[in-house]
């Protein structure tokens, strides 16, 4: 808080110059040379078919949300001047549903700088720039949203009407609306420097309700990185199966969403080496809370043999926090 | 008040024009104003309990065509997911939305700023303000400080803060007071972004004083309430609004909305607020209210428009009463009434027959 105080007063006397008033539309200005209209393929049911992208490569490499209207052979990208381009996918983040393109003509090409990995503050102002409902055509600007960078979270979050996880790692909310089109646009801070990339309006499982973020730019470095060195695919994980943990739910009858106690403990288990106990509730696997049974499940199938689990339980009055270390399934394997 | 400085320095600047340090300087006083009331700030979970929030009909276009889902999924409201609370006692008693507890969960999951987890038991609701009342089993927690109700001011900057998507570092979502005393008197109505998330969460000026807690409200219902998240029109509760009823939660009590039984012209009078229908049987029908009477005080303090009487009303929960000051003809009359709560089905006054044709008039003839 000290160090807060000398700082801000530090800013409050310095002098002020005359070029720095109107400080957004400096950045907005500045920024918008770097963000593309995207036009793709139509024709999927109530899927759009334009999005936004943004420019991080002067060889012309620029980042965007995955969607269906980028898989095709006329996918264009129009520039600040009003120029169309041919684009094409040339590396996907699948992970993350995002993926890098490639612009064709001659560079070098505008394209944002990011910021330093560990730089981004909850509470700092923040830029979102994006083709928000296709308002903009050829040389027009596109759509910017002044708000915060609300939170640094990980999500539940879940597209469309799939009940399928989509991305759980760090994204940066902000109360600056995203909105459809503007997805694969711009988060810049005040000096014009890129935050993150705006993800799809995604809903949030927990809550119900649709939240706007951004992909932090230092999780897709790598992602650049293929792009510019032509490598379209991540190297490949192993795929394994999810580990034992020996926990039997306890099914009520009538409830369509019970939650997660514990019915019974499979004896010689990972949960019977932790010390889960009949009729403990399962609050959180992980950080991940599990209001249902069916949640439960879901999350302890992201975890394979070896891998340790921490589960926060109510046993009683108390919370108690135990660890699991996963075991290899046995045959015929858990519900 | 280091902050206090600050925030008037920055309010001080030119709007519309603001140079970077004018604009970082102001983001900073908020992350302190953040790091004040964070240690007050909540996660509140809830587990088991039947879900009543139905899933709502697709929204469609007035051509009868679905709307497009990456705006808005069909047939899926809010439901009350992780949300927040805000500690108002060292010994651990805690505001929170009445409408995470719709579902009636079995258990309630606390997780203090410092990362503990506690069970929490559900007291006292006050569906009024929307507000519910919980206990958990902690000493020496930090409280927040109140900003004076007086003190607020439309314009003035207004954070809402939560926990609901977060642990460590609060969500902050930033805006303005965009009024006061808004639904009948009982908040303070803010552009900056309320959802489930933060739903009981504090509502911060930039000293990171409290000017209310976040709480869903419409004059249409919880539903509608929630449904409206994150439109910048949010509403907070003052914690001066709570403590009158604070005992009556503390003791487990469900406070309902005050009801009185007329209907009072609205708009602009001559005079206090003239009677156009009483509802037999209701508080107001048993003092001797007639239709044609004009209502000119309400305990002790003069009425100017019906909308007065609406607020003073909003302001109480049924079983509270109020005295009441009416003119008829020549006469004046006074009568002490026991404000009830709003019965299942009541006959429409003139007043509400006119609001059913025009929803989107936020008239509040009866009460």
């Amino acid at each position: 808080m000290r160090l807060a105080v000398v700082v801000l007063l530090g800013l409050l006397l310095a002098p002020v110059a005359a070029e720095e008033r109107d400080v957004v539309r400096e950045v907005a200005e500045r920024s918008f040379p770097s963000v593309v209209k995207l036009h793709g393929a139509s024709g999927f049911a109530r899927l759009p078919s334009y999005g936004t992208a943004v420019l991080v490569h002067p060889d012309g490499i620029a980042l965007t949300a995955r969607s269906v209207m980028l898989e095709t052979e006329s996918l264009r990208a129009v520039l600040h001047d009003g120029t169309r381009r041919k684009a094409r996918i040339v590396a996907r983040d699948d992970e993350r549903e995002m993926v890098a393109i490639r612009i064709e003509g001659p560079g070098p090409f505008p394209h944002l700088k990011p910021i330093e990995p560990g730089e981004a503050r909850v509470g700092q102002w923040v830029l979102s720039i994006g083709n928000a409902f296709r308002l903009a055509d050829g040389d027009e600007r596109p759509s910017v949203n002044l708000g915060l960078l609300a939170a640094v979270t990980r999500l539940d979050l879940r597209l469309g009407l799939s009940d399928r996880t989509v991305y759980r790692g760090r994204v940066y909310l902000t109360d600056a609306n995203v909105n459809p089109g503007s997805a694969g646009g711009a988060m810049v801070d005040l000096d014009g420097r890129l935050l993150g990339v705006l993800g799809r309006v995604l809903e949030s499982r927990a809550t119900r309700t649709l939240v706007s973020h951004a992909i932090p730019i230092e999780d897709l470095a790598p992602l650049i990185d293929r792009a510019v060195k032509g490598e379209p695919h991540e190297a490949r994980r192993e795929e394994r199966p999810p580990g034992r943990h020996g926990i039997r739910p306890f099914r009520f009858g009538l409830h369509r969403s019970p939650p997660a106690y514990v019915d019974r403990v499979d004896g010689g288990s990972p949960a019977a080496k932790a010390g889960l106990r009949k009729n403990d509730l399962i609050l959180r696997v992980g950080e991940v809370t599990v209001p249902t049974i069916r949640a439960f499940l879901r999350e302890m199938k992201r975890f394979h043999a070896g891998d340790e689990v921490v589960l926060t339980v109510k046993r009683g009055t108390t919370v108690l926090k135990l660890k699991l270390v996963l075991d290899a399934p046995r045959k015929g394997g858990e519900r | 008040m280091r902050w206090g400085t600050v925030a008037l320095l920055l309010l001080s600047g030119v709007a519309g024009a603001e140079t970077r340090d004018e604009m970082r300087a102001l983001s900073a006083a908020l992350r302190a104003a953040v790091e004040r009331v964070a240690p007050c700030v909540v996660t509140v979970e809830t587990f088991g309990g039947i879900p009543v929030v139905k899933n709502l009909p697709e929204r469609k276009d007035d051509q009868g065509r679905r709307l497009p889902s990456p705006l808005r999924r069909p047939g899926v409201s809010p439901g009350p997911g992780p949300t927040s609370g805000t500690v108002i006692s060292s010994d651990g008693w805690i505001v929170a939305s009445a409408f995470a507890f719709v579902d009636e969960p079995t258990t309630i999951i606390v997780t203090m700023s410092d990362g503990r987890s506690l069970p929490a038991k559900l007291f006292g609701r006050d569906l009024s303000r929307g507000v519910a009342l919980l206990k958990v089993e902690a000493k020496g927690l930090p409280v927040p400080e109140a900003a004076p109700p007086e003190e607020i001011r439309v314009g003035q900057w207004a954070a809402s803060v939560g926990r609901g998507l977060t642990g460590e570092s609060p969500m902050v979502q930033i805006g303005i007071v965009s009024a006061v005393d808004r639904i009948s008197g009982r908040a303070v109505q803010t552009d900056a972004l309320t959802s489930p998330a933060n739903f009981g969460g504090p509502l911060i000026d930039l000293r990171g004083r409290l000017i209310g807690v976040i709480i869903p409200l419409s004059r249409r219902g919880l539903e509608a309430a929630v449904r409206s998240y994150d439109s910048g029109i949010g509403f907070a509760v003052p914690l001066a609004r709570i403590t009158p009823v604070l005992s009556r939660l503390k003791a487990g009590a469900m406070l309902h909305p005050a009801y009185l039984g007329v209907g009072v012209v609205t708009g602009s009078t001559e005079e206090g607020a003239p009677v156009t229908s009483v509802l037999p049987g209701s508080p107001a029908s048993g003092a001797g209210l007639q239709k044609g009477d004009v209502i000119l005080e309400v305990d002790g303090e003069k009425l100017l428009t019906g909308f007065a009487l609406l607020d003073a009303i909003g302001r109480h929960v049924a079983g509270e009463s109020m005295r009441l000051r009416w003119r008829r003809g020549e006469e004046t009359h006074e009568a002490e009434v026991t404000l009830v709560r709003r019965p299942e089905k009541t006959p429409k006054s003139p007043v509400e027959a006119e609001e059913d044709e025009d929803e989107k008039k936020e008239k509040d003839g009866d009460d």
